[in-house]
């Protein structure tokens, strides 16, 4: 088999630009999930936790409202 | 006690980043019809009950939510208490689906076994265990 030695180096480069934009754009991703993340920390902190000590499993609980 | 159930397609859409456990809004819906967990995988897949009476289509948000190690090895998904309260009339239901409000894919849900009916004036809550809503570990990676 003759091997196309152009062609190879073609698709070398090419998987390489791909690679490259791919990677930038990640670390886009990045930027903005960090950025995410610290909006979520501020929403927990905001939204506090329920006491759950007693009940290891999640239950389904009904009352009235009007108590 | 209240067992919480994926949908087949969880597990692909959370490898394949279309659900992140840790920052995504999600939100509960209930609904009264039998859905297929295996071919359901997003919110528009599941009949949700008729808005009103408390029922707001789309559900209630999640909120709290946090995703964290429990023990080593262990990997917990929390949330804060959540419900419904029927004002006006009753909402009758058997299934709570969890998804994401971010991407509309479904996460899981409880099945209550048998049609639940909150009665006008009453408020159903599902709370959340010191569990969380579900904990992965290594002995469900295999």
């Amino acid at each position: 088999m003759v091997k196309n030695r152009s062609g190879d180096d073609e698709r070398t480069k090419l998987i390489a630009e791909l690679r490259a934009e791919r990677k930038k754009i990640k670390q886009r991703m990045l930027q903005d999930k960090e950025k995410v993340r610290e909006l979520s920390a501020q929403l927990r902190d905001l939204e506090g936790k329920p006491d759950k000590s007693g009940r290891s499993q999640t239950r389904f609980r009904m009352t009235s409202s009007r108590a | 006690m209240a067992n919480f159930q994926f949908f087949d397609a969880f597990a692909g859409n959370l490898g394949a980043g279309n659900i992140n456990l840790d920052t995504d809004n999600f939100a509960a819906v209930l609904s009264n019809t039998a859905f297929n967990p295996s071919s359901a995988e997003e919110i528009g897949d599941i009949t949700q009950i008729s808005a009103g009476n408390g029922y707001t289509t789309g559900g209630v948000p999640l909120t709290g939510v946090s995703w964290g190690q429990a023990a080593p090895g262990i990997w917990q998904w929390d949330a804060n208490d959540f419900g419904w309260t029927a004002t006006g009339g009753s909402l009758t239901f058997r299934y709570i689906v969890v998804y994401d409000a971010d991407t509309d894919k479904l996460v899981g849900y409880w099945d209550a076994g048998t049609q639940v009916t909150i009665v006008n004036g009453f408020q159903f809550t599902v709370e959340v265990g010191a569990n969380g809503i579900f904990r992965i570990g290594p002995g469900t990676l295999s």
